[in-house]
């Protein structure tokens, strides 16, 4: 009997190339531990501006994808948005072809790329919810309307994000869609936790070393608390590893000056994957974070499931991280005294309350973040979008087949249909 | 011997390396004792949309007989010319309609997420693709442009570099005191990456920019730039300059800055390393990184204006080394035979489809 083919997915993504360093790009990393949890239901091709490889499976140029679609059709197109010029080649083919997108920013720095200033998105999305396959106005500057991500939920017909905050900022901020897909309803918008490996053994804290070792991810900027962290460091005595984009290293390097730390190592690494490696090794994980709009990200589920103390900001969506998972620390004036106090008792703690503290992290981010429950959520919402998608899609192509006859339509007013007529027929562009 | 026609698309009021190419080439076949012309269709950019239109006039012309000759090859070049129909056609692709590929998504490309805009890419992706299937031999001028080729419309083909245009002719002269950049003037070429450059170079190097502009307000901008860094005693637009002229800017550069985004080729560099100059270059600039290699015979750096200013510093503060970097070039270009042949690998593809 011949065997069933899986359904096919266009995987859009930044990828963590085979041959090259981990990149801190957090869809890099969701694709690293997710993919071939996902491959094991789905038959999936990798999509990125330039070709290459990841673990020896073909990484194809975007612009390849409507032709081996064309070839042998995807089910389902599938992006992950960053705040990052290197997913500008996301935003563009996601309005051409929308599918399922999953956020892990809503805030993006530049509008780009440039030609989607020229995007007819507010018109399209009105019109194809009135039932109609076309789009009447012509192009036309759009104004600018921020930063917030409203082109790109609006052209998802189903969107994840990859944190709770990220989610509810869409459903307030995010109201039109492309789709209303009855399968859907009150569900389109999904939050779906960073995945993470969660480790079987318990951390333990180093006896032996002459220094507690403290971890501290990310950039040295007022978000991550950087100044309060090592203000509050100034009076433990500890070894700080850091780690944090290349580019900012030397300013790390003058803060820790000034607040006269003298114990630091700085690793140039900003990647999911290289903290994951470094944070067996630590004592206490630093996650503190305190922002308008945006998450950690996934350092901190990733220090959860290594078991190892975690001291996080009391803010936003933490709220909802049991006390028992973690220590929380209130942003404000006691900010510095409360991380000071924090480190101060986990450094106290006897082995058998660490391994209590560890189990419970552990436990937590097996339930929420383990890389099998994650992809297979994933999975899942392919799987539930698969046939939701499909009446969209047909009606997708009646927009592209009203596209086609718009462009025939402009060229025969310009030019003799004597002349050209059967030339577009032969070309089969009519 | 055989009748041909190399078929080219002229943009009227510029002249840049495709028509260099389609001169050189008919020359060649001449040369070898071919009754060769050239058919010229303009291009309008005007309105996009009318691509298509203008793709379709390619394929209307009656090729098979002219002038009472019967034509036993037609060879295409770039966008639309390769639309025509012909028993026997040859490719030497230059460039598609590169809004439509490489550039969809850049600040180079005209093309929104708007259904017509895709449907017009969709469309032009469709047709390339059909009337390039057609043709007996297929080939680029570049490895970058028959890759491009492969990846977005699956055909396969050869890469033939075009030699020099003035083959020998190019020499190694003094090391004056300033850049040289030639080329069209407009915003992929990125010739306005070096003047913003300048403030950053030592004030003693200038500027040197041949070619005519080709896009609307480019020249605006750039003379914007100028006054705001008082950069007008050190950039000097030279335009359109002869042969002579060309070979003695080259031979007395102490560098020659080239750095488009994602070139196709780019006569330039290997008519800078002939004349034994290093060439200063970016690491997106496609074409021209199958010949420039770092600290080999050039310098590619980020496609930055502080990067290229600090490359720029570079070779003046040690002109030992732009000498090597140069005379690496020349070495290369001997290596290659481009200055000289060339030509016969290249007019024995392009006919192949006459033998068969």
């Amino acid at each position: 009997m011949e065997k069933q083919r899986l359904p096919r997915i266009a995987w859009f993504s930044r990828f963590n190339r085979d041959g090259a360093a981990a990149s801190s790009s957090v869809s890099a990393y969701l694709t690293d531990v997710s993919l071939p949890i996902v491959q094991q239901g789905f038959e999936v091709d990798l999509y990125d501006r330039e070709e290459g490889h990841l673990n020896n499976q073909k990484i194809r140029s975007y612009l390849s994808a409507l032709r081996y679609h064309q070839e042998d059709p995807y089910s389902l197109f599938f992006y992950q948005l960053e705040d990052s010029s290197e997913c500008n080649f996301i935003k563009m083919h996601m309005g051409i072809l929308p599918g399922v997108t999953l956020f892990h920013d809503l805030l993006f720095q530049s509008e780009g790329p440039p030609p989607l200033t020229f995007s007819v998105w507010p018109e399209l999305i009105k019109e194809f919810n009135l039932g109609l396959n076309k789009v009447s106005v012509k192009k036309y500057p759009q104004p600018d309307t921020g930063p917030f991500a409203y082109r790109e939920v609006a052209l998802a017909p189903i969107s994840v994000y990859s944190s709770p905050r990220l989610c509810s900022e869409a459903r307030r901020n995010g109201k039109e869609s492309i789709a209303r897909l009855p399968q859907f309803i009150g569900s389109d918008k999904i939050y779906l936790p960073h995945p993470v490996t969660v480790s079987r053994h318990i951390n333990p804290v180093s006896s032996d070393s002459a220094l507690p070792r403290i971890g501290f991810f990310g950039a040295p900027s007022i978000e991550n608390r950087a100044a309060k962290v090592l203000q509050a460091l100034r009076d433990i005595k500890a070894e700080l590893v850091w780690m944090l984009p290349k580019t900012d290293v030397s300013r790390a390097r003058e803060l820790t000056q000034e607040y006269g730390l003298l114990n630091v190592s700085f690793i140039e690494d900003d990647s999911p994957t290289g903290w994951s490696k470094l944070v067996p090794s630590l004592d206490i994980a630093i996650h503190t974070f305190f922002s308008m709009y945006g998450s950690v990200g996934p350092s901190l589920p990733i220090s959860l499931a290594a078991g190892v103390p975690s001291v996080i900001s009391d803010y936003a969506e933490n709220d909802a991280i049991p006390d028992s998972v973690v220590f929380k620390v209130e942003p404000g004036f006691q900010e510095v005294l409360g991380i000071r106090e924090t480190i101060q008792n986990i450094l106290e703690l006897s082995p058998v309350e660490l391994d209590v503290i560890g189990a419970n992290s552990r436990n937590y981010a097996l339930e929420n973040n383990s890389v099998e429950i994650v992809g297979r959520e994933l999975s899942k919402v392919f799987a539930r979008a698969i046939p939701a998608l499909k009446g969209f899609y047909d009606r997708w192509a009646e927009v592209n087949r009203w596209g086609r006859s718009e462009v025939v339509a402009a060229n025969f007013a310009d030019y003799d249909t004597s002349l050209v007529g059967n030339i577009f027929a032969e070309m089969g562009w009519r | 011997m055989a009748n041909i026609l190399v078929l080219g698309v002229k943009i009227p009021f510029n002249r840049g390396g495709a028509d260099t190419l389609v001169n050189t080439l008919v020359r060649e076949l001449k040369n070898r004792g071919h009754d060769a012309d050239t058919v010229d269709l303009p291009l309008s950019f005007s309105k996009k949309e009318n691509f298509l239109a203008q793709a379709a006039l390619w394929r209307a012309l009656e090729l098979d007989e002219l002038g009472g000759k019967k034509v036993d090859l037609v060879i295409a070049t770039k966008f639309p010319s390769y639309y025509a129909k012909h028993p026997k056609k040859s490719l030497w692709l230059v460039h598609q309609h590169r809004s439509a590929y490489e550039l969809y998504g850049t600040r180079f490309s005209d093309f929104s997420d708007d259904p017509r805009d895709e449907a017009l890419r969709q469309m032009l992706i469709e047709g390339d693709t059909k009337t390039i299937s057609e043709c007996k031999f297929v080939s680029g001028i570049s490895k970058n442009v028959v890759d491009r080729l492969e990846r977005f419309n699956g055909i396969k083909g050869k890469t033939l570099y075009p030699p020099l245009p003035l083959g020998d002719k190019y020499k190694a002269g003094a090391q004056e005191d300033y850049i040289l950049s030639v080329g069209r003037i407009c915003s992929i070429k990125r010739v306005d990456l070096m003047i913003k450059a300048l403030p950053i170079v030592h004030n003693f190097i200038k500027l040197k920019i041949v070619g005519t502009p080709d896009e609307a307000g480019v020249m605006e901008y750039f003379k914007s730039e100028i006054d705001k860094h008082h950069l007008w005693d050190r950039v000097e637009f030279l335009g359109r300059v002869g042969d002579e002229d060309l070979l003695n800017l080259y031979s007395n550069a102490l560098a020659v800055y080239y750095a488009p985004f994602d070139e196709d080729y780019g006569y330039v560099t290997l008519e800078a390393m002939a004349s034994s100059k290093p060439v200063i270059t970016a690491k997106d600039s496609g074409g021209t990184l199958e010949f420039v290699k770092d600290m080999e015979n050039g310098l590619v750096v980020d496609p930055s204006s502080d990067a290229i200013g600090h490359a720029v510093n570079r070779l003046v503060e040690d002109k030992a080394l732009a000498a090597k970097l140069g005379s690496c070039g020349r070495i290369f270009i001997e290596q290659s035979g481009l200055h000289k042949h060339g030509w016969d690998q290249i007019v024995d593809g392009l006919l192949s489809p006459l033998t068969r």
